[in-house]
């Protein structure tokens, strides 16, 4: 059976606390479930961030995989399954990152779509009803701190990546995320 | 070299989050987070105030290969290996064959079956022993649990549990009994498994451990609220 998870709004609720329980006893179906619920969010996030179809599907199994072996680890007292997931796919991008050199440069095309993307995620938040909290304490930050901080959660961009796009030195990015951050846990707690 | 001020070591659980550390200051604090609960605070804290930012990425359907590739990587990830199998049911059979279940000194016992048998997976030797006894049964050994020099705690099921639909089995152990059991993980019925060190608070010789039938991802109140199907107490490995 093919599987086609959903692109559009879905409708419902899924219990990702229930899933990963569930996974950690061996119950396979459960981590079908999660994957039916959020493969193509997943896939989105590690394409936004690699920019590679290919290499975000590998991200996307090896996270699956490591949700799989983990899930007995996951405590529901210290968080959500969803943000445990999605952390895993995250922090598989990095490596995945660090091992096609990160440090390449940004083709020209996608260099000129970033700042356009910073400034068209921070009104997409405004949007989004979960985001209102994020989307109210990021508004206290002047733009430049705002969207670097946004390029790099969202589009996985480096600091170095950052400050050669925005024409700064390295020294005036680590300031903006260092101060964005600040007032960030001052703003939301 | 993580730094100590609370503040700067929040901003490095921050950078974490982000991706900005090196690929040698994120090890640094992976190998801090195994033990370092606040640390480990932090870095949830920022992943949960940046997480609805990853609702702005647009979803991708995946190829349709993709769910086949997992569900084969998660099969061959599951299936016991049948040395490992045939060495637990050795393990179970030796246990009751050589009665070593008699003996006073029973988590010794274990220590020593287990260091002769070299259970698959291990590189240290354990610290600290128990063997936890199924309550309804008289030669009802039923878990192992060693725990290392680093408190890695390491689970083997020795019999089979058959457990009800929408239960899972919790291990506890109890180090103050004015504060009672503390919750160490959820254990698949039947395979062996490593806890990570952070979960384990302390380990001292006579500690009880028990595993109790809970709901579906566990107790929810920090305490065991369903039957204890197993309990034992921890005993040193002799070095």
């Amino acid at each position: 059976m093919t599987l086609q998870p959903s692109t559009v709004a879905r409708e419902g609720h899924f219990d990702h606390n229930a899933a990963l329980a569930a996974c950690a006893v061996g119950d396979a179906a459960a981590l079908r479930r999660i994957y039916e619920w959020e493969a193509a969010n997943l896939v989105g996030i590690a394409v936004r961030i690699l920019r590679r179809r290919d290499l975000a599907h590998d991200v996307v199994h090896d996270a699956f995989v490591q949700v799989w072996q983990r899930a007995v680890t996951f405590d529901p007292a210290r968080g959500s399954g969803r943000t445990w997931i999605i952390s895993l796919v995250r922090h598989q991008c990095f490596k995945a990152l660090r091992r096609t050199s990160r440090e390449r440069a940004l083709d020209g095309v996608a260099q000129a779509a970033l700042p356009d993307e910073a400034a068209d995620a921070f009104s997409r938040l405004a949007a989004l009803q979960e985001a209102e909290a994020l989307h109210r304490c990021l508004q206290l930050l002047d733009r430049p701190k705002r969207e670097a901080i946004l390029l790099a959660y969202v589009d996985g961009l480096s600091q170095s990546q950052i400050a050669e796009h925005r024409n700064v030195p390295l020294g005036t990015v680590k300031a903006w995320v260092r101060r964005g951050l600040l007032s960030l846990r001052e703003c939301l707690g | 070299m993580m730094p100590r001020d609370p503040q700067e070591r929040d901003l490095i659980a921050a950078e974490y989050v982000l991706g900005h550390l090196s690929e040698e200051q994120a090890d640094e604090v992976e190998r801090a987070l195994a033990s370092d609960a606040d640390l480990g605070e932090c870095v949830r804290a920022w992943e949960e105030r940046f997480l609805p930012a990853s609702l702005l990425a647009a979803p991708v359907p995946p190829d349709g290969s993709l769910w086949q590739r997992i569900e084969n990587a998660v099969q061959a990830a599951s299936t016991p290996r049948p040395v490992a199998r045939a060495r637990i049911g050795w393990l179970a059979a030796s246990w009751r064959n050589l009665g070593l279940w008699r003996l006073a000194t029973a988590a010794l016992a274990a220590s020593l079956l287990i260091t002769m048998l070299g259970l698959p997976g291990r590189v240290s030797r354990p610290a600290f022993v128990a063997v936890l006894q199924a309550r309804d049964a008289p030669d009802g050994a039923g878990w192992i649990i060693q725990v290392d020099e680093d408190r890695t705690v390491h689970s083997t099921p020795l019999r089979r549990t058959d457990i009800e639909a929408q239960r899972v089995l919790q291990l506890w152990t109890l180090m103050d009994p004015a504060k009672g059991p503390v919750a160490l993980g959820l254990l698949p019925p039947s395979a062996a498994v490593r806890l990570p060190a952070e979960r384990l608070p302390a380990i001292g010789a006579g500690q009880l451990f028990e595993i109790t039938l809970e709901p579906a991802g566990g107790s929810q109140i920090g305490r065991p609220t369903g039957r204890i199907l197993y309990i034992g107490r921890a005993a040193a490995v002799a070095s």
